[in-house]
């Protein structure tokens, strides 16, 4: 099967973080994809590589870390090798993201109308501090006043009134409203992809269902595609169209939301899915034995092997391929790394 | 209030709360006037031998106080509060001492609730010290015992805090709270800071902990899952009230109070073809120094007449056992 990832395409990404403690290999050539508009889930345990990934995307890998291997296209171009002026072009623009700690990814000294304005006049000067386009004052005002008015109409996609937010500071909103203040900023400058790294992990349960429904009504409206980054099944499960599970800086399996439920392969998503607790559901818990790995010094061939009930003897000698199921059809897209389907073995 | 009046000729009951009360008081400046937040107002329970009794709100709505309260790790400030028919609150410290065997926590994070600089030895081996003045091989032998039984190893007892993973630190808290063998133990969050494939551990062996030493949980959590995997019987906080409480099938299934209901359907559920309704409870849950006139609830409830913003509710039992306080409950 081709794979086709018109807007993004990550594929054989490599990542490593140089520590006193040794080379940390946190990206073990991840591979993933995601059209205009799809809404795709990335789940896994802590340490698992999700928010590397993300942050890979963004190209905001700092020292130590560098990514040494692999590329990530967006729309056709490498990210890898664009320069940072480039970069400053993308990002925010085409690729925006949303954070766990909503108010910390907020400046606490500017209020949120400000910064929300601040934001979309970097848009709109493409490359933000760079270059900035030199222009006639009373053009700069026209753009201004157009830009206080975006500020105010995102506050009222995102459900805030804007009277009584935009001259808040960070620090006077509660967990839930800065959120809503960061997705009006992210989508402001309608982004093509929307990355959002466990947006909802610090709010409430009720919070949490307001902004994932706000969240997937506007980027439905709006056909933005989202890659969103969860340790919680049910989020996955309710939010997206594709779930990528990973395991140890790897993604091991890759499907339709319906198709990893339905018919887990990897046998680390069987186990994870068997973790769950669920409401109304008699069944007994089962863990996954074993701990996570250290990746200063992981497992040879596939990582999961020694944890793994089904494990065989080429398991721990080359990593297996990340490969098309058989039969597999176009809208479920299931692909998986593990020896049990892979028939030359 | 009539809560619990059902549950007092009961032999079983373990822990037996009235009128509870904690309110905190805070100043805004040196100047003004002391606000009081009403962390825990008015809640009313009982808690039966070898059950588990969850509690179940978002931030904010006074569970975790509610749990050290019961603990009298702080002091209430109204109600009585009694422990296996003695009543905890007339007690002096001394005399508490030799209940604080008897009622363990455990707390959501395993990071900061283990002293850094001391063995695991010590962790676990320091109430024993403290209760049963046991000699140092003693000690040895206990603590390697509860380790075994946490699923730690013996060579793990001369190392640091540090050195252990969230779900190891967990069962260190674990084997801390049970090498005294208590009878009750508070559970605050036990699970909230670990991956799900840990969760799913610390749960399994928190219940067979339970049926093996004959021991009585009160559960602290946000997550409903959680709660409907683990407990007998549960309540709700709002506000720092009880606004409906009951045996789990009575929350889950009969559900009675509109701020349980909505707090059910607001978890996504873990399977795709399950239709999510995605019913969502508008607003957030206000600050307890302005609470709500009337029901605390009914600034937010889809359900609100008139009625709700001038009367506050009772909790009332609607079937045996069955308690909510609502003036139009779900199913009525």
């Amino acid at each position: 099967m081709r794979r086709n990832g018109d807007l993004l395409d990550i594929s054989n990404l490599r990542v490593v973080f140089d520590t006193y403690a040794g080379q940390v290999k946190a990206l073990n050539g991840v591979e993933l994809w995601m059209n205009h508009g799809e809404r795709l889930s990335v789940v896994g345990e802590t340490g698992c590589g999700k928010s590397v990934t993300a942050l890979s995307i963004m190209r905001l890998i700092e020292e130590p870390g560098r990514i040494t291997e692999g590329s990530i296209r967006f729309e056709g171009r490498d990210l890898v090798s664009l320069s940072e002026s480039e970069l400053n072009r993308i990002r925010g623009k085409d690729i925006a993201m949303i954070f766990q700690e909503p108010v910390a990814a907020l400046n606490p000294v500017m209020k949120v109308g400000a910064q929300i304005v601040e934001n979309i006049e970097c848009q709109k000067n493409a490359a933000c501090g760079d270059d900035e386009v030199r222009t006639s004052k009373r053009a700069e005002r026209a753009g201004k006043s157009a830009s206080l008015e975006l500020m105010r109409a995102m506050l009222g996609h995102v459900g805030l009134d804007w009277q009584r937010t935009e001259n808040l500071y960070p620090h006077e909103l509660s967990g839930g409203m800065a959120q809503r203040v960061m997705i009006a900023m992210a989508l402001s400058s309608r982004p093509r992809l929307l990355i959002a790294d466990e947006p909802t992990s610090a709010l409430d349960v009720t919070i949490q269902a307001q902004i994932l429904n706000l969240l997937n009504t506007l980027v439905r409206e709006t056909n933005t595609a989202v890659l969103l980054i969860t340790h919680a099944m049910g989020i996955a499960a309710q939010f997206s169209d594709f779930i990528a599970v990973m395991y140890a800086g790897n993604v091991v399996e890759y499907s339709s939301v319906e198709s990893i439920f339905s018919n887990p392969l990897h046998p680390y998503t069987m186990g994870l899915l068997k973790a769950v607790p669920k409401i109304g559901s008699a069944e007994e818990l089962q863990s996954i034995p074993g701990i996570v790995p250290d990746l200063v010094s992981p497992p040879s061939g596939c990582r999961f092997h020694p944890r793994c009930p089904h494990r065989r003897p080429e398991c721990d000698k080359e990593q297996p391929r990340f490969e098309p199921v058989q039969g597999t059809t176009e809208a479920d897209r299931h692909y998986v790394a593990c020896f049990l389907y892979q028939n030359d073995h | 209030m009539q809560q619990g009046k059902s549950d007092r000729k009961d032999g079983d009951t373990l822990i037996h709360v009235d009128h509870l009360k904690k309110y905190f008081e805070i100043k805004k400046n040196f100047y003004s006037r002391p606000l009081q937040v009403k962390a825990v107002d008015d809640c009313g329970f009982a808690i039966r031998k070898n059950t588990v009794f969850g509690v179940v709100g978002e931030s904010g709505s006074g569970k975790t106080t509610l749990g050290r309260v019961i603990l009298r790790l702080i002091e209430a400030t109204g109600g009585s509060l009694t422990f296996d028919g003695t009543d905890l609150m007339s007690l002096s410290s001394q005399e508490l001492r030799l209940f604080r065997r008897r009622m363990q926590i455990i707390s959501q994070d395993p990071y900061n609730s283990l002293h850094p600089r001391k063995v695991v030895k010590k962790l676990i081996g320091e109430g024993l010290q403290i209760h049963f003045q046991l000699t140092s091989q003693e000690i040895d032998e206990r603590v390697k015992q509860i380790l075994t039984r946490v699923g730690l190893r013996e060579e793990h007892m001369y190392r640091y805090p540090h050195e252990f993973s969230g779900g190891q630190r967990q069962r260190i808290a674990i084997a801390r709270a049970l090498v005294l063998k208590p009878e009750f133990i508070v559970l605050d969050e036990p699970t909230s800071a670990l991956d799900v494939s840990v969760q799913a551990i610390i749960l399994k062996m928190l219940r067979d902990l339970k049926r093996d030493f004959a021991l009585t949980y009160m559960l602290i959590t946000h997550d409903l899952a959680v709660i409907d995997y683990m407990a007998d019987y549960v309540a709700v906080m709002y506000l720092g009230q009880l606004v409906e409480m009951g045996k789990k099938d009575d929350i889950f299934l009969r559900t009675a109070h509109p701020y349980a209901r909505l707090l059910i359907d607001s978890v996504p559920p873990p399977t795709p073809n399950k239709q999510w309704s995605g019913k969502v409870l508008s607003g957030e849950i206000p600050s307890p120094i302005h609470v709500p006139s009337g029901c605390r609830f009914h600034p937010r409830c889809p359900y609100a007449r008139e009625l709700c913003a001038s009367k506050e509710p009772e909790l009332v039992e609607l079937q045996p056992g069955h308690f909510a306080s609502c003036h139009f409950p779900l199913g009525a």
